[in-house]
């Protein structure tokens, strides 16, 4: 149900290779056969480009040359990147966030690795009260969150500020990574670590030198989906940020509210790439490490 | 390396308050290879865990030597184990594998180097300390396993049916080489295995479990030749069984009923306690002796041939017991002559020498 | 299997009584404690003390009593809103499955280098920012955006029509933020089924359209379950889009807390606007959370 976890099937199976074809057949095709796989390929082609076009017209806009938005853009321009880059503002929230995010991603992935440990191999009272509570974050509305965190946070100092928002961003990231490092573990085959202590390691010298190898890109899905949950996250940050900690996506937020200019467009360009990236290293040492187990 | 004896004392184990290990006495010396044999969820595998130190028995006492290691943490105990699947370590290479129980020991590079190396020419795989596990097949994964397990040269081996995943022909030639390594280095090895020609080709002594409990500890010989209870003489080789009322003692013999017209006289294992107590007679198919039968000549057990099947040393024989509507015996005859001694429908008797028969009491169950 | 666990070396002296057998197979129970500690301090401190603070604001802000409650239930305001909210997530949740399906259905089916490519259509923008998809429909659907450019210069309208801030954008914007949440699981159920099932049908004599709606519809109804649960439930509570897409007249529960938060600063209003919205939300997952997963084991043994 999770869309990490979802995310994680998905590329695995589509990596396996289709099979038959049900809206292109491959094998010789009568005409009506023809023309609904047209029709078929026509629909999904519009379908496709509701959910790719939004992202891609961005691009142009945040070279485009006049000041306010339009499209197709007449001049190219790095004017709105540089604008972005120069104003102290925008490069505060970028620090702010990026600093966020980082910090987010270690102690989200330090504090759901170890739950997930005891989540997979412990047994205690209460595990899956425990569980449903840990996945919680996920399902409750995040306006529900936000709000709350804001209240509470705001009389403790803890709005606008590094730790305010590292606490309510690990909350938020570590159902994935419990997600996936529980999932990574349940793969992992037990006997391994039997066999590692058969051979004379403790139980900390098995985890470390036989367990986390192996359940490595679980705890890495966990890290890159615990980075974009804090650096994409943008309501619980609209609430929590204050006149001096101010994320980008709350600059963002407000600058879309009260003047849009193009340099949103830029901002926006460099969060998509930023995401792309990270979500791309991630595939590739996916496939590093698959290919390297084949 | 020298192998050190294993002592198992009235070892009780239970899970979630289902006993699986009920009151096993086991000592095994030092350098014998014991196998423990049995059905699945006998208690083998749980009794090699406890061994290994992964379970705590919740009564009795193992030790190693003179050390009594029953609640000794596993990676402190100093025991090899080689695990079912193998249990190789997927991201480390097969040297890396082989050296890690070294790691774990602290020895110096020059020195794991070398026992490494060594292990791997006592497997026969020098070309292959930097393969990956993955890349070996299922019996070169079997001998890396067996070189990570003895590398540290623990004085006992353990091995938890190590074979099973393995072809016919490569268990065969496995086995002769795992026996080959133990004799060499003179280790202890306790394994556990469900295949009864492996136990039997494989040790010096096999303890037979059943559900819980060690029905029989002995040589492979004295197994086969004297079991002392039914379930240990079903399970190791092919026997006859048959039921049978005891109807007293006629010199130092027990005098048994098998049919309404068939009574015999055999040594009992076990005195029975009552006349007229149900028995058990078994006997195993190359004591049986099958003779025509004409007219209504009566001599043994009648039957009728069921089949007679050439295997080549020898043919057996299947005959149903005429007074016993169900039952077949298996006779194993020499096939000296080449002509094929029965037919199907064949009318026949069965004898046997009286000293060839088991006589077994209150067996708990058979093996089939 | 349920007697506490203890680390092996301690057990040994403490094992004198024979009554604990400690397993190495599972953890002891001081170590999951110790595992689990963080975890419970990070959700106690940034979870169940805000949450619980701000439900039990509704019925203590102002002053103790259901005030705020009353007040939601005899505002027709606020009625509306919620009522609205509900629809909306239907919307949303109605528009991804129908757009959804097809696209699950061409991942599950199409050809590997097709197939691949559809799912990087559905991943880009699974990976992008909800806040830079809903300005990026700012921007197509404004007074002088993509879509009135269109419109006005192929002659269909003479004057830029109000698209943006509206009831429509909102479910417009919101479908292409959560879509892909319906997307991923009809596509694992796809996936899941047998390839042999749909080539025996076809086999027996069933048409495309027949293997679509007897083996292929049927088999994917789990993924579909899960997908809209999960689209309603996101679509429930979302805010960021929304915020920015909707207008006063398309006013949310999620975007009405956050005025009373922040504008309105009525705390205890605001509280029990969320509460109603956290109850509705939760009564949705524990209604439907035992058929998903009674759904789900059907699909893994068909």
């Amino acid at each position: 149900m999770s869309p990490d976890a979802e995310f994680a099937l998905a590329t695995r199976q589509v990596e396996e290779g289709g099979e038959g074809l049900l809206l292109l057949p491959r094998r010789r095709r009568s005409l009506s056969n023809f023309l609904t796989s047209t029709v078929a390929g026509f629909f999904l082609f519009l379908i496709l480009l509701f959910l790719v076009l939004p992202i891609i017209v961005i691009f142009p806009m945040s070279f485009g040359s006049a000041s306010y938005l339009e499209f197709p853009p007449r001049g190219l321009t790095l004017n709105w990147y540089r604008q972005y880059l120069s104003d102290p503002d925008w490069r505060a929230a970028t620090f702010f966030s990026v600093k966020i995010a980082l910090a987010t991603t270690f102690s989200a992935t330090m504090v759901g690795t170890l739950a997930a440990i005891a989540f997979a191999r412990g047994k205690f009272l209460g595990k899956s009260l425990f569980q449903a509570l840990t996945l919680s974050p996920m399902i409750i509305p995040h306006i529900v969150i936000a709000v709350a965190v804001f209240i509470a946070f705001s009389p403790l100092n803890l709005s606008g500020n590094f730790f305010g928002f590292l606490i309510a961003h690990t909350m938020l990231a570590v159902p994935y990574v419990v997600l996936t490092v529980v999932a990574a573990l349940e793969r992992f085959d037990t006997t391994l670590e039997l066999a590692a202590l058969n051979c004379g390691a403790g139980r900390i010298r098995a985890f470390f030198s036989v367990v986390l190898p192996n359940i490595r890109v679980g705890v890495a899905s966990g890290a890159v989906f615990a980075f974009l949950a804090s650096f994409d996250e943008a309501t619980v940050a609209f609430f929590l940020s204050g006149v001096e900690g101010k994320t980008i996506t709350r600059k963002m937020f407000e600058d879309i509210d009260f003047n849009l200019t193009p340099v949103i467009a830029a901002v926006s360009v460099v969060l998509t790439v930023i995401s792309l990236i990270v979500m791309g290293v991630l595939q590739a040492f996916n496939r590093a490490t698959v290919s390297a187990q084949r | 390396m020298k192998g050190e004896a294993v002592t198992l004392e009235e070892i009780d184990k239970s899970f979630a308050k289902t006993a699986v290990v009920r009151n096993v006495s086991i000592a095994v010396q030092a350098g014998e290879f014991l196998s423990l044999l049995g059905p699945s969820g006998s208690g083998k595998t749980t009794l090699l865990m406890m061994i290994a130190g992964f379970e705590t028995p919740n009564r009795g006492r193992i030790s190693v030597g003179a050390r009594d290691i029953t609640f000794e943490a596993p990676n402190k105990r100093d025991v090899g184990m080689v695990f079912q699947r193998y249990a190789l370590f997927p991201h480390m290479t097969v040297a890396q594998n082989i050296a890690f129980p070294l790691r774990m020991r602290r020895f110096g590079k020059a020195e794991a180097r070398d026992r490494v190396d060594a292990m791997l020419a006592t497997v026969q795989l020098e070309g292959f300390a930097n393969r990956l596990p993955q890349q070996l097949s299922g019996g070169q994964q079997q001998r890396v396993a067996l070189a990570r397990a003895l590398v540290a040269e623990p004085p006992v081996l353990l091995m938890d049916e190590p074979l099973s995943a393995l072809d016919k022909k490569l268990r065969e030639t496995l086995q002769i080489e795992i026996k080959r390594i133990q004799k060499r280095l003179a280790v202890t090895v306790v394994y556990v295995t469900h295949d009864q020609e492996e136990a039997l080709t494989m040790s010096d002594r096999i303890a037979v479990m059943a559900e819980g409990e060690l029905m029989q500890i002995g040589a492979p010989a004295d197994l086969y030749h004297r079991p002392t209870n039914a379930f240990v003489a079903g399970f190791i080789g092919k026997m006859n069984f048959l039921d049978g009322e005891y109807l007293g003692q006629d010199g130092g013999e027990a005098v048994v009923r098998l049919t309404q017209t068939a009574t015999i006289k055999g040594p009992v294992s076990i005195a029975p306690a009552a006349v007229g107590q149900r028995l058990t007679v078994a006997i195993r198919p190359e004591d049986l002796n099958v003779t025509p039968r004409e007219g209504s000549s009566s001599q043994g057990l009648a039957g009728t041939v069921e089949a007679a099947l050439f295997v080549g040393a020898v043919y057996i024989v299947l005959v149903a017991i005429e007074e016993r509507p169900g039952k077949v015996f298996e006779a194993r005859l020499p096939a000296a002559g080449g002509a094929q001694p029965f037919v199907a429908g064949d009318r026949v008797n069965i004898t046997f020498e009286p000293h060839a028969l088991r006589v077994f009491v209150n067996q708990k169950r058979q093996a089939a | 299997m349920t007697t506490p666990m203890r680390i092996g070396k301690f057990a040994g002296r403490a094992a004198a009584s024979m009554t604990s057998s400690p397993s190495w197979r599972q953890y002891p129970l001081g170590v999951s404690v110790f595992l689990i500690a963080p975890l419970c301090l990070l959700l106690g401190f940034g979870f169940v003390y805000p949450v619980g603070r701000l439900l039990g604001q509704s019925f203590f802000a102002p002053e103790f009593g259901l005030d705020n409650y009353r007040r939601l239930l005899e505002t027709p305001l606020y009625l509306r809103v919620l009522a609205r909210t509900v629809f909306v997530a239907l919307a949303v949740m109605s528009a991804s499955l129908v757009l959804g399906y097809p696209v699950a259905l061409a991942m599950a089916r199409l050809r590997r280098g097709l197939s691949n490519l559809v799912m990087a259509c559905v991943l880009l923008p699974l990976w992008t920012s909800a806040l830079v998809r809903s300005y990026a429909w700012i921007v197509i659907l404004q007074r002088r955006g993509l879509v009135n450019d269109v419109l006005l210069a192929s002659g269909v309208i003479s004057q830029p029509i109000k698209l943006i801030y509206t009831e429509g954008a909102v479910i417009l914007a919101m479908t292409h933020v959560l879509v892909p949440f319906m997307i991923l699981p009809v596509f694992g159920a796809i996936r899941a089924i047998q390839p042999e099932l749909v080539q025996a049908a076809r086999n027996l004599g069933a048409g495309k359209t027949t293997v679509f709606a007897k083996v292929l519809l049927p088999l994917s109804l789990p993924g579909i379950f899960a997908g809209c649960l999960m689209t309603f439930i996101l679509a429930l509570g979302f805010y960021v889009t929304p915020a920015l897409v909707g207008g006063p007249s398309s006013l949310l529960m999620a975007t009405l807390i956050g005025q009373q938060t922040t504008e309105t600063l009525d705390w205890g209003f605001a509280g029990a606007l969320s509460t109603v919205l956290l109850c509705v939300t939760l009564l949705i997952v524990l209604l439907f959370r035992k058929a998903l997963s009674y759904n789900r084991g059907i699909s893994n043994v068909a």
